[in-house]
């Protein structure tokens, strides 16, 4: 294969990405805006550590700045930015995009249509992961889930893309499982239906998402799949399985719900340190709930329909961003009495 | 309290921005994507050679990296956007979320970029303008400023030309900076800009020589009016008026091609030095895109084809420059003789 591939936005999960593509020897390069992290990944390379073992990968990282002197085109450029990066970081690489090429997001968040808006719909696809990963140091992950249990969703959303998926998971396919998805914005939903119950809530009491949670909790997370749910079905995305699962094992509501939670938490598995709204708040970043739980939120009324846990969500990581509240268990009551 | 500023493009002409604005004693914090750039300024300030005024040392508080802006938190009032014209779209929608309900990005850019400005920001959050600043930034933290703040100049617009309360702070903050004018028609005063952009950029870095050294070659001289003339019958017909920009109060609308010539003896009178490099070369040396499609592309698109023949040109030449198939140097005034038959008048 000699498609040109890019890595826009390595973080944790670019990064992974990237390591496994680049071990894979494609020929890949990693552009990021964090200039210690490039650094870091020039001087020694990345190393990512798995409970199975490490990887290690002698990649081509590149700071933003060095695009304008790249004189590159790109051929497949997954982004990995944080989803309200996206539009930026697309207007960013769009000259440098082949006109046959493909900027895929690799993300939390609806961008598939942000992204389509900026270079059109000819050139992207949908796409949902599973892939947990944390970093704090410049150039060293931590991967919750080794390639054998990451998994990508793709699929086309437009008419003109149909058919050429398959170019695309050929090179994914080498950082994990990759399925073929019919309604990959429906699927794309799915995954913000779970994180608007899991990445807010962990987040705000700084925790893990583990098998056993305080009774409330588990209640807040449930209000919050019920009204991601219900903004989803009045948006006209229908139920579809996500991480490998089947349409028959989900059930009803509260039954799939809980099937995508445990699904989460074997495959990425205890121990898994900060997810990713943690870990923006631990290093006072912006997080990604606004276009998460704000968006179930800002659809419910535009729609008249009302999104109280959503919204209690919002506010609370509003105000850890704001460095008014930490993250704490005790934020969970705050979060319940803001929900009513 | 005074607004909250912020400089998106910390490079020479920005470093010269945030320079004049904190020694104002105004809220600036500066996003800057070069990473060695931003180190250096936050260990030692920002050190600009100002010709006849000497050297100016400015302590930055706030200096960002483009990764930082995610911990932002207040809103910006005014944000000066001093990026290349291609880093404009990019540039918008990274700082948008940013910028209050009420804020403004001002576009101190060469090229057409205002409309671009305005489709992302909304017309109300944007201002465009007219910059006339010749400096270099030698290493990182350090600009040479070879336009003092008495032959510095600006023009200053809303998309309607209304004069709001918001364009006048603007326009008094720019006036830390050098001389400033509310224009009425930003649109045509960006493309008298644009026309002596043409005239100026591209022509004297192919030929890796300072603007006042390239025109000072006869034929070059010839093929830079020509390239100016292109430009400013390109702006007529895509709608544009003649506008006086530079501070220029006396032009003849009726001679465009004349307003050309003007344009350019202002330009080497008032506002470079002999040694003074166009941005492009300087991009070039830096091995780094330059400007070329955002100046000559859009004369190109505007009249018939065929009808621009030296704009063509000199596209074609920076490409092949910016694709390691060409030197630039004095060689390329033969090549484009060549390309060009001579002007049938």
């Amino acid at each position: 294969m000699d498609k040109k591939i890019a890595v826009l936005g390595t973080g944790a999960n670019g990064s992974c990405i990237a390591a496994d593509l680049t071990n894979a020897g494609l020929d890949v390069v990693l552009i990021d805006q964090w200039p210690a992290h490039v650094e870091a990944m020039r001087a020694n390379g990345l190393h990512i550590t798995l409970r199975e073992g490490e990887i290690h990968a002698d990649v081509r990282a590149h700071h933003l700045c060095e695009l304008a002197s790249m004189n590159q085109v790109f051929d497949v450029v997954f982004l990995l930015s944080k989803a309200y990066d996206t539009r930026w970081h697309a207007e960013l690489i769009k000259p440098y995009l082949a006109d046959d090429g493909f900027l895929i997001g690799v993300q939390n968040g609806m961008t598939a249509g942000t992204i389509a808006d900026v270079v059109g719909a000819s050139r992207t696809l949908g796409c949902v992961a599973e892939l947990s990963s944390y970093c704090f140091t410049p150039a060293e992950i931590k991967r919750n889930t080794a390639p054998e249990r990451t998994w990508f969703g793709l699929g086309s959303f437009d008419p003109s893309t149909e058919g050429r998926e398959v170019e695309v998971a050929a090179v994914l396919e080498h950082a994990g499982t990759v399925d073929f998805v019919d309604d990959i914005l429906a699927a794309k939903f799915m995954k913000l239906v779970v994180n608007s119950m899991t990445l807010g809530t962990m987040a705000m009491v700084g925790g893990d998402l583990a098998d056993e949670q305080p009774v409330a909790m588990r209640e807040l997370m449930m209000r919050l799949g019920h009204e991601s749910l219900a903004v989803g079905e009045a948006l006209g995305h229908p139920v579809v399985p996500l991480f490998g699962l089947e349409l028959e094992d989900l059930g009803a509501s509260d039954e799939l719900l809980q099937k995508f939670i445990d699904k989460l938490n074997r495959d990425i598995g205890p121990k898994r340190g900060a997810n990713t709204t943690l870990q923006d708040h631990l290093k006072g970043r912006l997080s990604e709930v606004d276009g998460i739980n704000g968006l179930i939120v800002e659809e419910s009324v535009k729609r008249g329909m009302s999104a109280p846990a959503n919204a209690a969500m919002v506010e609370v990581t509003r105000r850890i961003h704001s460095g008014e509240l930490e993250p704490d268990p005790a934020n969970l009551r705050l979060a319940m009495e803001l929900a009513g | 309290m005074g607004p909250r500023i912020a400089i998106l493009g910390t490079g020479a002409n920005g470093s010269v921005f945030a320079s004049d604005l904190i020694l104002a004693g105004h809220d600036v914090t500066c996003i800057e994507q070069w990473p060695e750039h931003v180190e250096k300024i936050r260990a030692d300030g920002i050190t600009i050679d100002i010709e006849e005024e000497g050297t100016v040392v400015t302590q930055v508080d706030n200096m960002l990296h483009l990764c930082d802006v995610a911990t932002l938190t207040e809103p910006f009032d005014i944000v000066f956007l001093l990026l290349k014209a291609y880093d404009t779209r990019w540039g918008c929608e990274l700082i948008k979320p940013h910028v209050a309900d009420d804020g403004v990005v001002v576009g101190v850019q060469n090229g057409m970029t205002f409309d671009d400005i305005i489709d992302i920001m909304g017309a109300d959050r944007s201002i465009g303008s007219v910059i006339e600043v010749s400096s270099t930034m030698l290493e990182p933290g350090f600009v040479e400023r070879q336009s003092p703040h008495a032959r510095s100049w600006f023009g200053v617009g809303t998309d309607d030309g209304e004069v709001t309360p918001r364009l006048l702070e603007v326009a008094d903050l720019m006036r830390h900076v050098g001389e400033v004018e509310v224009v009425y028609d930003i649109r045509s005063a960006k493309w008298m800009k644009l026309v002596i952009n043409a005239v100026e950029l591209v022509p004297s870095a192919v030929l890796d020589m300072s603007i006042p050294g390239a025109s000072q070659v006869p034929q070059m001289r010839e093929l830079m009016i020509r390239a100016g003339n292109e430009a400013i019958d390109a702006g007529l017909a895509a709608g544009h008026e003649i506008v006086p920009i530079f501070g220029l109060d006396d032009i003849d609308r009726a001679r465009p091609h004349q307003y050309v010539i003007t344009l350019l003896e202002k330009l080497m009178d008032d506002f470079v030095l002999e040694t003074t490099r166009s941005t492009v070369l300087q991009d070039w040396i830096r091995g780094r895109h330059s400007e070329v499609n955002e100046i000559h592309g859009p004369v190109v698109a505007a009249l018939p084809t065929g009808a621009a023949p030296v704009n063509e040109a000199m596209i074609k030449l920076a490409m092949e420059i910016e694709r390691g198939e060409r030197d630039r140097g004095r060689s390329n005034l033969e090549v484009l003789l060549a390309e060009l038959a001579p002007e049938s008048v």
